[in-house]
């Protein structure tokens, strides 16, 4: 009874505002893979380093989207020093983004040898 | 300086929110700025190359974002006044399809049961029964739905105005498959049912209505008013049961605004469509005379949306409420 106890007061603060449970798609993935593998990364850079898994047309929203789930945060890097054009936009994971990859993570390889067989 | 993306961005911002523009377009401009400045010294070929991608991004970005503000647009439009709009459409939808897919299998079947069809062939044979369906099921389904769903709805300025959107729609969605689709899948019908061989030629229903038009002038400039029935009846026929949608959605607005009774107004409206049917069944099985009662045959086809448009005034009258031209 005690463990049990234990176990919801752990998992208690650990769900989303709304109630559902985070899900992630494969975009979203690969997008929280490479933040976690590389640290702050700038929308073009994460095209570039999914070597074009991800789409230029598409990452921008899909970023959007992934903060507004709360598994991204981003901040404006610092406005050029020559005036060069507008300031970027860097992306990091948050606490929660970890998380939900690790978990999903550890879903899909337990999963994975059942599908395939 | 303009830099690259300065105008897309001065188009953007005003179309966007203003999260948008931070969260997603800045971002986008941002770097495709950077990536500019960082390819200055690849060559032109290249930087145009990069150029014309960050471009094309942008587009494909602003689409999705369009996209996804209209769905939610439309979201808010048919959830808003208690669901009224998202109960009408959901109703008029549900009704139109039921009665698409009754009226497509009545003839559906009817050819199946004569064995001159190959069962491969019977997909595709009631996929072009489906087009001829529509005019009438929209003509029902929309004021039957009208009625159902602004059942306890309180009939604000808006709804009406909505209501109305939805039956001028559904009006110009009933014209082009009345005079252009129809024809081509009646044809296509025939010439399933006829099997291999010489396409059977086109009949009255099976023609445009530029060339129903042309058909009729030939007959009158050669002096044979006795043939011209079937192409009067099929070209007169056709533009009313386009115009139907929109004239018998509006009564049912005006009798959803002047009665809470939903019973009573749908018994009224199944009435009249029946008495529809009959009239055009009179029409079609009649004595096959130009004229009934004096009244030419063009009048005698429109004759049920005309009677529907007075007795549209005539409730409007006699309620003393809002004519059309306030709703807006």
């Amino acid at each position: 009874m005690v463990d049990i106890s234990l176990t919801l007061c752990k998992i208690d603060p650990m769900a989303p505002a709304d109630g559902r449970i985070p899900t992630l798609s494969a975009k979203e993935t690969l997008i929280l893979e490479l933040l976690v593998d590389r640290g702050e990364l700038y929308g073009l850079q994460l095209v570039t380093e999914s070597k074009r898994r991800l789409k230029r047309g598409t990452v921008y929203v899909t970023l959007a989207r992934m903060e507004d789930k709360g598994y991204l945060r981003s901040r404006r890097e610092d406005p050029p020093s020559d005036a060069g054009g507008l300031p970027r936009r860097l992306y990091a994971p948050t606490p929660l983004g970890r998380r939900v990859l690790s978990a999903w993570t550890e879903v899909a390889r337990r999963l994975t040898p059942e599908l395939a067989r | 300086m303009t830099r690259p993306g300065d105008r897309l961005r001065a188009f953007a911002r005003r179309f966007c929110a203003a999260d948008t523009m931070t969260r997603i377009v800045d971002p986008l401009i941002a770097d495709l700025q950077h990536d500019d400045a960082s390819a200055a010294n690849s060559g032109r070929a290249c930087r145009a190359r990069r150029r014309l991608a960050g471009y094309a991004a942008f587009w494909t970005t602003l689409t999705i974002c369009a996209t996804r503000a209209s769905s939610t647009g439309v979201r808010r439009w048919a959830s808003a006044d208690d669901h009224a709009i998202g109960r009408t459409l959901a109703f008029s939808s549900m009704i139109a399809a039921g009665l698409v897919v009754l009226l497509a299998l009545l003839p559906f079947y009817a050819v199946v049961n004569t064995n001159r069809v190959a069962p491969h062939e019977f997909g595709r044979l009631f996929l072009v029964l489906i087009p001829q369906a529509i005019p009438l099921a929209l003509a029902f389904g929309l004021p039957l739905g009208i009625l159902v769903g602004l059942r306890g709805r309180s009939m604000k300025r808006r709804v009406r105005r909505n209501v109305l959107a939805i039956c001028v729609v559904s009006a110009a969605v009933a014209f082009p498959i009345c005079a252009w689709v129809l024809p081509e899948t009646n044809q296509a019908f025939r010439e399933a049912v006829a099997g291999r061989g010489r396409p059977p030629l086109r009949g009255a229903n099976e023609l445009s209505f530029q060339e129903l038009r042309s058909r009729l002038a030939v007959l009158n400039a050669a002096g044979r008013p006795d043939e011209m029935r079937p192409y009067l009846y099929s070209y007169h026929a056709r533009l009313a049961s386009s115009a139907a949608p929109f004239i018998w959605g509006l009564f049912a607005l005006t009798l959803a605004s002047v009665t809470r009774r939903t019973l009573l107004s749908t018994a009224i409206v199944v009435a009249a469509g029946v008495c529809y049917i009959a009239c055009a069944t009179f029409i079609i099985n009649g004595n096959g005379a130009d004229t009934f009662a004096g009244m030419p045959l063009p009048y005698l086809i429109w004759m049920p949306n005309g009677l529907f448009t007075l007795m549209t005034f005539a409730l409007w009258m006699t309620t003393g409420r809002s004519a059309p031209a306030s709703l807006g």
